[in-house]
């Protein structure tokens, strides 16, 4: 991703997810990191299509509320931008601890019966 | 590089798994290929977003094109997808098979193979004390309002309900495909190439004789031998065969696509439930499966949930602060539509539309899981069907009022059946009773593709059982 898709992400998701106290900043989390593992895992036109959504979702919340964006024509691709937002985010651990889930101790009960 | 064999099994999934441990087992040399790699239960992290990448195709990026677009993840590597499947085991339903003998010719007796694969797989209920309380929170509900429900059975063997089935099994409880019968295919000799992808299906004079693959350091493998199953999965088996010009006689190939549709509603209790703590399908609601319509357990980890969870922004948010005490129950329906899979331009694609009466089938669904919802004591529920408002105070009315096209309908599927379908016509199935290609002899098809219509209930055991079925038939 360019830096001017890692910026676009950050505002989208801010917009999405609406992260308030306790929740951290989307720009103080993994979720971009995170976002470009994800790609880079997918076939390279869903890369390609996913980074063109978000530079035009970006574009167009500078201008409209995100209600109107989730109706009509756009619904399709706000529900993939809010998929991954919602994804990218909230799989950062400091957010998943906040929220009650500890990953790594789920890891150490499993280290203690794993075969 | 060559190699020389009796078998050549593509996919080491639900069906090409126990077809490489139960020929190599018989005493045949088996080769298999494996597109992916073999990832043990210490590599798992526990962490959905992390594991997507690493499990999933495509990242977990698949989707139908239709109306609505549907997520279908499938999994990549040693296992195939029941390396992320969540352990869920049915048999086959006894009113598919009849339809199966009627519609298709098919007169499958698989109760051994029902007994084999259970065994080996260590097939038993959940129990109550692992379900977790999302789960047992839904059967409480269902009891008090009279509704059939119980605890699934599941493929596991010392879990501990770390609640991440579907991202990977950290404690190797799971006993999925690469779990129990890889290892028994290479105990008994057989040769496993990971991250080795088949490309062509050898044909001379007619029948099957073996299969060259490409390497992950761009080498080519071949596999000379004189029997070839192709188990590469639903959705890429019919592409394999017919990039080798194979199967396309019956002009079935790639059709018949369905999907078992799925999606899921979320409950607000007052009390933490801590959905991620258990086994995250653990439970089935089954009043309504005579039409078509299963309840059962899905739950996750905060990413997990945030991704599926309906809603945006501050009501998002505020859903995802209430993480702890939001529990959540999914809805499945057996396909009316068929979809198909083809490519173009070098690209899987997934043609698939919801059929509107699998639409009302979900607006059913939601419904009796928003009753049982309330009667366990939730608050609020949420359905994810565009338009219908957060239900609250057990009032389920604008769920029942509502008239819902598949369009507003958030969906997923895991369960994609029927590309190659088996049947005893050539004119109407793309193998035969045996799992053999029509008029190619030697080569055979063992994965979700063969099933020819939708189940109403999880695949892995009649796609294991068929696979069983054919091992024995093989190897007689």
């Amino acid at each position: 991703m360019t830096a001017r898709e890692r910026r676009a992400f950050v505002r989208v998701a801010d917009i999405l997810v609406a992260p308030v106290a306790p929740l951290p900043a989307v720009r103080d989390t993994d979720a971009v990191a995170a976002l470009e593992r994800s790609l880079a895992a997918g076939p390279r036109l869903n890369e390609l299509a996913l980074r063109a959504g978000l530079l035009f979702v970006d574009r167009r919340l500078r201008r409209v509320p995100p209600a109107a964006l989730e109706r009509g024509a756009f619904k399709p691709l706000m529900k993939v931008m809010a998929s991954l937002a919602h994804l990218h985010y909230y799989g950062d651990d400091r957010v998943m601890r906040l929220l009650g889930y500890d990953p790594d101790a789920v890891l150490a009960r499993a280290a203690q019966v794993r075969p | 590089m060559q190699i020389e064999a009796d078998a050549c099994v593509i996919g080491t999934g639900a069906g090409g798994a126990p077809v490489a441990a139960l020929l190599a087992e018989a005493g045949l040399r088996v080769a298999v290929l494996e597109e992916g790699g073999l990832h043990g239960p210490e590599t798992m992290t526990a962490r959905p977003r992390e594991m997507m990448p690493r499990l999933y195709r495509d990242g977990g990026q698949i989707a139908t094109v239709g109306d609505p677009p549907i997520v279908l993840p499938l999994g990549r590597g040693v296992g195939g997808t029941t390396l992320i499947n969540s352990g869920t085991c049915f048999r086959t339903p006894q009113r598919v098979l009849d339809r199966w003998r009627a519609d298709h010719g098919l007169d499958l007796d698989l109760e051994e193979e029902f007994a084999l694969v259970e065994e080996a797989i260590g097939v038993h209920e959940v129990p109550p004390e692992l379900a977790g309380r999302n789960a047992n929170l839904v059967k409480e509900g269902a009891e008090r309002l009279g509704v059939s429900a119980g605890y699934l059975k599941r493929n596991a063997r010392g879990c501990v309900g770390s609640g991440v089935c579907a991202f990977g099994c950290p404690t190797g409880a799971k006993q999925h495909a690469g779990q129990v019968w890889i290892p028994r295919a290479h105990a008994a000799g057989a040769a496993i190439h990971t991250n080795t992808t088949a490309r062509r299906i050898l044909v001379e004079r007619g029948r099957a004789r073996g299969v060259e693959a490409g390497t992950a350091d761009g080498g080519t493998l071949r596999v000379r031998a004189g029997i070839v199953v192709v188990a590469a999965g639903t959705l890429l088996t019919p592409l394999l065969l017919r990039a080798n010009g194979l199967g396309a006689e019956s002009g079935q190939l790639g059709r018949n696509l369905t999907i078992h549709p799925a999606s899921a509603a979320r409950a607000l209790y007052d009390e933490p439930i801590d959905p991620w703590a258990g086994v995250p399908q653990s439970v089935y609601v089954d009043e309504l499966a005579g039409e078509g319509i299963m309840l059962e357990g899905i739950a996750g980890p905060p990413d997990q949930a945030a991704m599926s969870t309906p809603r945006s922004g501050a009501e998002h948010r505020e859903l995802m602060l209430a993480a702890r005490r939001t529990g959540s129950f999914g809805v499945m329906v057996s396909d009316s539509a068929y979809g198909r899979v083809h490519r173009i331009a070098r690209r899987m694609v997934v043609r698939y539309d919801l059929h509107p009466v699998d639409a009302e089938r979900f607006r059913r669904g939601f419904e009796l899981l928003a009753r049982i919802f309330f009667a366990a004591g939730a608050r609020a529920v949420v359905v994810p069907i565009d338009g219908v408002p957060t239900l609250r105070d057990g009032d389920v009315t604008p769920l029942q009022r509502a008239r819902v096209r598949p369009r507003q309908i958030g969906a997923m599927a895991f369960h994609p059946l029927g590309t190659a379908r088996a049947g005893t016509d050539p004119a109407t199935s793309v193998v035969d009773e045996r799992l053999q290609l029509h008029g190619v002899p030697g080569l055979y098809v063992a994965d979700g593709s063969v099933v020819p219509s939708s189940l109403g209930v999880n695949p892995q055991i009649t796609i294991m059982a068929l696979a069983a079925r054919l091992a024995r038939a093989i190897s007689a």
